[in-house]
């Protein structure tokens, strides 16, 4: 093959950014700001990097555990609820990033692995990407959707 | 909820979607995929085919996690511990060598997870993550008339402020929220 991840990857320069204390509407705020282009339509890149205070990367958040956050905000409609869920929905109204976020740590790859690595490590961890690290840093992502170039040398 | 908290008004037509026949090869899937990608513009088209059977009717759908999960099956056929311990890996093998893998086995079969019209977002929220699909189709009377789309619903609910609503307030509210409780703790 020879293709390296880094040669497939998007940058993580190109992700927005937020703490880990901003909230679930902020965060999507953040994503539509930073995907919709001038013409409103949505670029796809689909993910939030979060930072903490020493800024960090910590984690990440995407289009699909921010509407999980709906779910969780509406776990049935018309269902009954015991009082202590009730209390506990009422509780965590106010969801922050952290609450949701996937760590960094998790799902990644080398930037000099080669890119049937990265499509493998979509495979088993049933994500839409994969994180890329060069000695330990973060410095990119590669989309599934990216590697459906490379589909029919790897298939 | 605004009128539009029910997944019927934002899902595309299913008419707007590319076709493909469902025999025809996963290399044909990967090129027409590929295309339908960049038809409107760099990474604005379509992320998905539709696939008919031989009457020209709905029958799956063709996605980029289709494919990845093709390749799954690819690696599998190569892993030693899976050749040894599986009979299985005779009947992949076969399969790969003496006849090519066509879209029908690997499309996803548009009744495996799907969404009622009149279902709330939250309910195809829920779906979305309890599934990790990124489409929905979404069926009236048993039939597909949609597809729901995660990147798009996701745009659509987040234009509509229901964010906002469903998962609390942001701190562009706390001083509403300050003044609110201010008033109530007043009286």
């Amino acid at each position: 093959m020879g293709t390296r991840a880094a040669d497939v990857m998007i940058s993580i320069d190109e992700y927005p950014v937020a703490g880990e204390d901003e909230y679930i509407g902020r965060a999507a705020e953040l994503m539509v700001e930073a995907f919709s282009g001038k013409n409103s339509h949505w670029k796809g890149y689909e993910s939030l990097f979060i930072s903490n205070g020493a800024n960090e990367y910590v984690g990440y958040v995407t289009m699909r555990s921010l509407l999980k956050a709906i779910g969780l905000g509406d776990p049935g409609r018309g269902r009954w609820k015991p009082w202590y869920v009730i209390r506990a929905g009422k509780k965590n109204n106010i969801l922050q990033i952290k609450d949701l976020m996937r760590p960094v740590s998790a799902n990644w790859v080398n930037a000099g692995d080669d890119i049937l690595h990265a499509a493998r490590a979509i495979i088993e961890n049933r994500n839409n990407s994969v994180l890329v690290k060069e000695r330990g840093r973060l410095v990119g992502v590669i989309r599934a959707i990216d590697l459906l170039w490379f589909m029919e040398e790897l298939l | 909820m605004p009128k539009n908290s029910e997944i019927d008004a934002y899902a595309i037509p299913l008419s707007e979607y590319p076709v493909i026949g469902r025999d025809e090869s996963v290399y044909t899937g990967i090129k027409m995929l590929k295309e339908a990608l960049h038809k409107d513009g760099p990474w604005q088209g379509k992320r998905l085919l539709m696939v008919r059977d031989r009457n020209g009717e709905p029958t799956g759908l063709l996605t980029v996690k289709c494919i990845f999960n093709a390749l799954g099956l690819r690696l599998l056929d190569e892993d030693p511990a899976f050749k040894e311990e599986c009979f299985s890996w005779h009947y992949i093998h076969e399969m790969r060598g003496n006849a090519r893998v066509t879209v029908r086995e690997i499309m996803r079969p548009l009744g495996a997870v799907s969404i009622r019209r009149h279902s709330s977002i939250s309910a195809a929220a829920r779906l979305f993550a309890r599934h990790r699909v990124n489409h929905l189709p979404v069926t009236d009377g048993g039939k597909a008339t949609g597809i729901l789309d995660l990147g798009q619903l996701f745009y659509k609910y987040h234009l509509s402020g229901g964010f906002r609503q469903a998962t609390g307030t942001t701190p562009h509210d706390l001083p509403l929220l300050v003044k609110l409780l201010g008033k109530f703790a007043s009286t």
